[in-house]
């Protein structure tokens, strides 16, 4: 993969390479061809998962916490609803750029279900109080 | 550490915009024509240009418009008048069938019709969805189910937001860049371009994108509206923009106060308001029905935030039934801003310029991203190339596709208002014909785009699409000579002459596109670039 940085220089680096030299070197998909083949489809699967962990993980994400800051914002109702569904593109951009920023796919997948999961549990409860 | 970050940034940033970059460049140039959306449908009228401003009041208009529409439609389930405002000088007129319980609602219910606002006389235009087909195409594309649509395009343009805020991360010297164009070195020059246009602009970038996602979040983010109103979007708008929901029809009919009547008293409840008194549009539910009732809406924002206010009446007795004062709540202004923000509604003509131009930069920023996606591949498989094989397919695929889409869609554009003037006057479903003939064209660029994604493909095309551009006024003159560029300059309408010269910049743009990719293969004998570099510079859509 390569990378433009300080607006010129082409540089070889891969997508999320904190975690060893080897993840490093193998993780472009595109451009590289990979020398054990096991390895790199479990960098594949790696890059897959982190993606969907960004499209659909995320907007799970987003799709509760605006649900919950609707019902906790303190203002009249329809514009708590506005607000919440204002921010929400903003929650989901952040979602995103955590998720490809994090060392590891599992890592992004927790971080996208544990707070859903939590939420989610919370609005049950809510729903059930009401 | 700082470093793996800005290099998995770089990875999204790369891969989020080069998988959307076609259908966002599609999606930015048809909103940025809709900028001029009145102007382009005033252009594309030309039995309209010598037509001017009417002078008569609101009241006398609406009476014509009551009269227009007694005779189309008298048990419609509503009506609706539009006044006209400096950007458009019909009267419109606009009605919905009522439809039998049971039947399922489809578009054809809705019909519209523009009079003359002086005679209340249909206005005898040649068929044409003019400057609207860009603002559809904007956001519900076109051959495709609307919601289906309207998820593609939030999609794509939730990518653009990622995009955006990703390509800021990994921008060092993001002030330096401000200042730094190195033309005719290849891969610099296209980084240079991609990074002109987007930090240039690139509030105007973030903030399109961020309203253009939010007009439709509705759809996209329905969660919140689940929760407070059980999922009944109805509930939610009503109380959102104050409105009592419209009655039921009661199956009695009744005669329909007068509607004129009804336009001066709003106008006399407004005086003094901020932005004038007049009436925007009206709305007559259940017309003829005793359950009759009027709401007009007032026009002129005095500035960012629509001032919102509306009046309803009893539609029999004419009596004041509720009044919705200024809008004070500030999550809602800042929603209204946030629209006018996005369609430019409060933009005066200087201020509409630069956000068309803005819409422009984001074109060639688009443009210029894909095409550098193509030269570093080209660099990487340097080696490859120059043992006599060929590119991979899916570098092949996306020089194909750029091509397609950077030189295809100004040809493809250009088309539709070729054919506004040359398709001849009595073609059954003539104004579906037009926007037949954009996609003809534009899928025809497309497939030779596959079949010779090269740079002598990319200038015939950039030839084809900058003259066909700079001709459009000879066209007009040509065939519709009461509009001709030097008729219009002296006797207006302005919008029209705008358009020409427009059309003539475009074009010359282009065209200059054009020539500096035949230039640029005969200095430099490069195999490793087959892109273009100075397209970017110049590349309009």
């Amino acid at each position: 993969m390569q990378v433009y940085d300080e607006g010129n220089e082409v540089s070889d680096t891969g997508l999320v390479p904190r975690k060893s030299g080897q993840a490093q070197r193998k993780s472009d998909l595109a451009a590289r061809k990979s020398t054990s083949g096991t390895s790199a489809t479990g960098m594949r699967w790696a890059v897959f998962s982190r993606v969907m962990a960004a499209i659909i993980g995320a907007y799970v994400l987003t799709l509760l916490s605006i649900a919950v800051l609707a019902l906790v914002l303190p203002m009249s109702r329809a514009e708590s609803v506005l607000l919440s569904m204002l921010l929400s593109f903003l929650i989901y951009a952040c979602a995103v750029l955590w998720v490809f920023a994090t060392r590891s796919a599992w890592r992004a997948w927790g971080g996208m279900l544990l707070p859903s999961l939590l939420m989610a549990a919370g609005l049950g409860l809510w729903w059930s109080v009401k | 550490m700082k470093d793996a970050f800005r290099a998995s940034m770089a990875w999204v940033h790369t891969w989020a915009g080069l998988l959307v970059c076609w259908v966002l460049l599609l999606i930015f140039a048809a909103g940025t024509a809709s900028y001029y959306r009145n102007e382009i449908t005033l252009w594309m009228q030309p039995e309209l240009h010598a037509i001017a401003p009417s002078q008569d009041s609101q009241a006398h208009m609406a009476e014509r418009a009551v009269i227009a529409l007694q005779q189309r439609s008298p048990d419609a389930k509503q009506w609706f008048i539009g006044f006209p405002n400096e950007r458009s000088q019909g009267l419109q007129i606009f009605w919905e069938d009522k439809l039998p319980p049971g039947v399922e609602p489809t578009r054809e219910r809705f019909h519209d019709e523009m009079l003359n606002p002086d005679t209340g006389l249909p206005l005898e235009v040649r068929e044409t969805k003019g400057g609207d087909f860009f603002y559809r195409l904007h956001f519900d594309l076109h051959y495709l189910p609307v919601t289906l649509a309207r998820w593609i395009v939030g999609f794509c343009a939730m990518f653009m937001l990622v995009a955006l805020i990703t390509g800021v991360i990994i921008h060092r010297r993001i002030f330096k860049d401000f200042f730094t164009f190195r033309p005719g070195k290849g891969q610099r020059s296209w980084l240079d371009a991609h990074n002109i246009t987007g930090v240039l602009a690139l509030p105007y970038h973030l903030m399109i994108t961020y309203t253009g996602l939010m007009l439709l979040m509705y759809l996209y983010m329905p969660t919140p509206i689940v929760v407070a109103y059980q999922g009944n979007n109805q509930a939610f708008f009503g109380e959102l923009f104050r409105e009592e929901p419209a009655p039921e029809p009661s199956g009695r009919p009744a005669t329909l106060t007068s509607i004129a009547g009804l336009v001066t008293e709003a106008q006399r409840i407004w005086q003094g308001a901020e932005g004038g008194a007049n009436v925007d549009h009206m709305h007559i539910n259940n017309p003829n029905d005793a359950a009759a009732s009027v709401s007009l809406d007032k026009a002129g924002n005095a500035g960012l935030i629509e001032s919102g206010m509306s009046l309803t009446f009893d539609g029999v007795s004419g009596k004041l039934l509720h009044e919705v004062d200024a809008e004070q709540r500030a999550v809602v202004q800042t929603a209204t801003a946030m629209r006018s923000l996005h369609e430019a509604n409060f933009a005066q003509p200087l201020l509409r310029a630069l956000f068309f131009i803005s819409g422009l930069g984001g074109c060639l920023m688009i443009a210029s991203g894909a095409v550098l996606w193509t030269v570093k591949k080209r660099q990487a498989q340097a080696k490859r190339l120059a043992s006599g094989l060929p590119p991979t397919w899916g570098l092949r695929l996306v020089e194909g596709l750029n091509l397609g889409a950077i030189a295809g869609l100004p040809i493809a554009f250009a088309t539709f208002f070729w054919a506004n003037r040359m398709l001849p006057m009595g073609l059954a479903a003539r104004e579906e014909w037009e926007i037949h003939c954009v996609f003809i064209a534009w899928a025809a660029v497309l497939l030779l785009a596959q079949w010779r994604p090269g740079r002598h493909m990319w200038q015939l095309m950039l030839w084809l699409g900058g003259l066909m551009w700079l001709a459009l006024p000879v066209l007009n003159a040509m065939l519709t000579p009461q509009s001709a560029l030097l008729t219009t300059l002296q006797h207006g309408p302005v919008a029209v002459a705008g358009f020409d010269i427009t059309a003539m910049l475009l074009g010359a743009a282009i065209c200059f596109a054009a020539w500096r990719t035949g230039k640029v293969r005969s200095q430099v004998r490069n195999p490793q670039r087959s892109a273009p570099p100075e397209l970017a510079e110049t590349e309009v859509a």
